[in-house]
């Protein structure tokens, strides 16, 4: 009988609990993005929680571009299947090296070690940046990502993201190398067209980036590029 | 002034100091009439008499070392095989005096009082440690101290060991018990050994030296209260110390008796790599207990016993308190070097247990506000080590900066194992040194890790050439990468020579770099070698 009515009490406790609780917003669940990417995030910033997909051409600089405001902020990043990272790049575009950790696959890694791997990895950095995703079932994935959220972590996927489903996917339009001539020069920096598609965005979001700019950083090319445009039509009326 | 009276508390314990200088080149093997130095962090940590007679010293850079004396052969520091090869002295001297004590590989320090009496005074049982260790390490360069406190026979040992190349026994330095005897010994000798023996740091002691402290007698000379008014908690330590007090932390303590971690293994283990594993556990488990009280261990005793009842006692001690970490590459160096021990066990280890011998009160170790040490530092070194332990340490690299004119070159990748993760100041110090010659920002983001050889041609359809003067005998037209369709260049610039290492025979490497993009818009780094192309990197 009492046993009874502390067994209720409990369930009774346990639903106050869910009801009390404090909700969290996706929104407090950010982490930092760079100021010029902005824009591409549905919240302004990375979900925690979320996967994020880079495809394209410069694949590996988009990737490091999304993680440079966390980075930067105090998060750890950590890398498994990526062993042509540049560090000197990384470093340019502003990757906190002190907070960046390497793993090196060994090839004959099977699906439950590489599952392992990561799931480690997740419960521990803030920024997990993959690439050479195999070929694993549809159920790791998944519980992969349940992971994902209740850890609070990101995950950014380099290339084909296989069996899991991203939350956000930015591809590259139209890049652009400049400061390169017929056997004169070097390169400068390089003009993209970022274009971010998801679940949670209605329509696709696009800004311009120099990626990397002159210092080998992430720079703004929407007003710049307007501002050239300006100058360089007004130059051709002087001369006509 | 020659009645000063003693502000420290008790007197400190009377301790016998091993110390072997050089130890990491007499665990690497090196003959002493051969140069020899091991180089950590591109400085000389160690070197052999023979390095040490050509000018060779601790400190020096690489560079330095070999303009000094060009035969001298350096080999990379391994903190594994110093504590591993020191396990055979400190087995040595096992033999006649219990409890001993390890701060690090090279050092060993020991309570006398007891051995003392039964060998027949301090003089003939230090002349008999001696005497063992000489004859368990071959090329071994050693010395004992004895007096009160740990940093006072330190100070000992160190005279001790210096003689040590002139005669083939040193004579160990005795230093009598009591104050006086003590402050006489310690009072003429400069502050700078505070520093070397004592880890006071570098700018305290610069200090010092500019406020006219430069003996140890002056800065004992000082009232304590002034000296913790104007130099805090480091200066009170310096002070006792050079006053010939206990260089303990003021609040250590033993700690109560059932403290104590066990790990018993019902089936014996034969191999290091499991033992390791557990004692990572049983690290991890002491930390946590010792955590709860707010406490940091700054003396363990590690125990294992086999099954035929041989047994590896050994004391370990860190004045700044032992990690896990800490504690687990100990417990390595103690097992690998006693599985490894001539004739090896004989049988498995079934039991391994950690007792504190000291713990003194955790205040060093604040999370950060602004920077420093943080919470996510903490869950990211843990997540290493659980990486480790999946996919092995060989596997698991951080960022360390190397310096050189190639983008691969500038950073490089270090095992885990031989840097320490959440302590990147060291392998981070970027020197931006001169490297002339290197491109300038931006740099690319892929790079090979092992270069893509390509075959370059000019609109003709010939294969272009660079020759020693660094002219191209066409403009690149197409590049076509392992068979691959040729795609057109769209614009290039180069060549870069470079002539790397022109007076090494073996690293000596001379090319000359472009940087193309193709007409789909990839950007490439290209070298050109030995008339052979490269791709090196991807501007990804």
């Amino acid at each position: 009988m009492e046993r009874d009515s502390s067994q209720a009490r409990h369930e009774q406790l346990a639903q106050l609990v869910t009801t009390v609780a404090p909700v969290s917003f996706a929104r407090d669940r950010l982490l930092p993005v760079h100021a010029v990417l902005k824009p591409l995030f549905p919240d302004a910033g990375l979900t925690r929680g979320s996967i994020i997909g880079c495809s394209g051409a410069a694949a590996m600089s988009v990737a490091l571009a999304a993680v440079v405001g966390a980075s930067a902020a105090g998060s750890w990043l950590a890398v498994a299947g990526l062993p042509g990272l540049g560090l000197r790049a990384a470093s340019e575009v502003g990757i906190a090296l002190e907070r960046l950790v390497m793993v090196a696959e060994p090839p004959q890694l099977g699906e439950t070690a590489w599952a392992n791997m990561v799931a480690a990895l997740i419960d521990g950095f803030d920024l997990v940046a993959l690439a050479g995703v195999p070929q694993i079932r549809a159920g790791t994935a998944r519980r992969l990502q349940a992971r994902l959220q209740a850890r609070g972590a990101v995950l950014i996927v380099v290339g084909d993201s296989g069996q899991f489903s991203c939350d956000l996917d930015i591809s590259v339009q139209h890049p652009t190398w400049q400061g390169l001539g017929d056997g004169s020069g070097r390169l400068a920096r390089r003009r993209l067209t970022l274009v971010a598609s998801g679940r949670r965005l209605g329509r696709e979001r696009r800004t311009e980036v120099w990626l990397p700019g002159a210092d080998g950083g992430i720079e703004s090319a929407s007003d710049v590029a307007l501002q050239s445009v300006a100058l360089q039509s007004v130059a051709l009326k002087q001369v006509g | 002034m020659s009645a000063r009276p003693v502000a420290y508390g008790d007197a400190p314990p009377r301790l016998a100091v091993l110390w072997c200088p050089d130890w990491s080149v007499v665990a690497a093997g090196a003959s002493p009439l051969e140069p020899v130095a091991v180089l950590y962090a591109n400085r000389v940590v160690a070197r052999t008499p023979a390095a040490a007679t050509a000018g060779v010293r601790q400190g020096h850079r690489r560079r330095e070392a070999q303009r000094i004396c060009p035969s001298l052969r350096l080999i990379d520091h391994d903190p594994a095989r110093d504590g591993r090869e020191f396990e055979a002295a400190v087995r040595s001297v096992a033999q006649m005096v219990p409890r001993l004590e390890t701060t690090e590989p090279g050092s060993l320090t020991f309570l006398t009082r007891g051995p003392s009496r039964y060998f027949g005074g301090e003089l003939a049982m230090a002349q008999r440690v001696l005497r063992l260790v000489i004859d368990a390490v071959p090329n071994v360069v050693t010395g004992i101290g004895i007096a009160d406190g740990r940093f006072t026979a330190g100070v000992a040992a160190r005279q001790s060991a210096g003689q040590h190349a002139a005669v083939p026994v040193p004579v160990p330095v005795i230093i009598g018990s009591g104050p006086n005897d003590t402050r006489a010994f310690l009072d003429p000798l400069s502050v700078s050994t505070l520093a070397d023996i004592a880890a006071v740091s570098g700018d305290l002691i610069d200090l010092f030296r500019r406020l006219g402290v430069r003996r140890l007698g002056d800065l004992a000379a000082l009232p304590a209260a002034d000296v913790l008014a104007r130099f805090g908690r480091p200066g009170v330590f310096a002070h006792r110390i050079a006053c010939g007090g206990d260089d303990r932390a003021a609040d250590a303590v033993a700690p109560s008796p059932e403290l104590v971690v066990i790990q018993a293994f019902e089936d014996p283990v034969h191999l290091l790599d499991p033992l390791v594993f557990a004692a990572k556990q049983l690290a991890q488990q002491l930390h946590d207990l010792l955590v709860a009280n707010g406490r940091v261990c700054t003396r363990l005793s590690v125990v294992a016993e086999t099954e035929h009842g041989e047994r590896s006692e050994h004391l370990w001690c860190r004045p700044n308190g032992l990690s896990v970490a800490a504690i687990v590459e100990r417990v390595r160096w103690q097992f690998d070097g006693w599985i490894q021990q001539p004739g090896g066990l004989s049988g498995g280890i079934v039991l391994m247990r950690f007792t504190p011998d000291e713990v003194c009160s955790d205040d060093g170790s604040q999370l950060g506000f602004w920077g420093g040490r943080t919470e996510a530092d903490e869950w990211a070194a843990r997540a290493v080590a659980r990486v480790a332990g999946l996919v092995g340490e060989q596997q698991v690299f951080v960022p360390a900066w190397r310096g050189g004119r190639q983008p691969g070159d500038a950073y490089t990748w270090v095992c885990i194992d031989t840097a320490d993760v959440t302590e990147p100041t060291e392998r981070l110090a970027v020197v931006e040194a001169p490297w002339p010659g290197h491109l300038p920002a931006p740099s690319p983001a892929t790079v090979m890790a092992e270069s893509v050889p390509a075959e370059v041609f000019d609109a003709a359809g010939h294969v272009v050439r660079v020759n020693g003067r660094g002219v191209l005998s066409a403009a690149p037209h197409t590049v076509s990468v392992r068979g691959r369709p040729a795609e057109t260049i769209a614009a290039w610039a180069g060549p870069w020579p470079i002539d790397e290492r022109w007076w090494d025979s073996r690293q000596h490497r001379r090319m000359a770099r472009f940087q193309f993009t193709t007409s789909s818009g990839e950007a490439l780094l290209v070298v050109v070698e030995q008339q052979q192309w490269w791709i090196t990197a991807v501007y990804s």
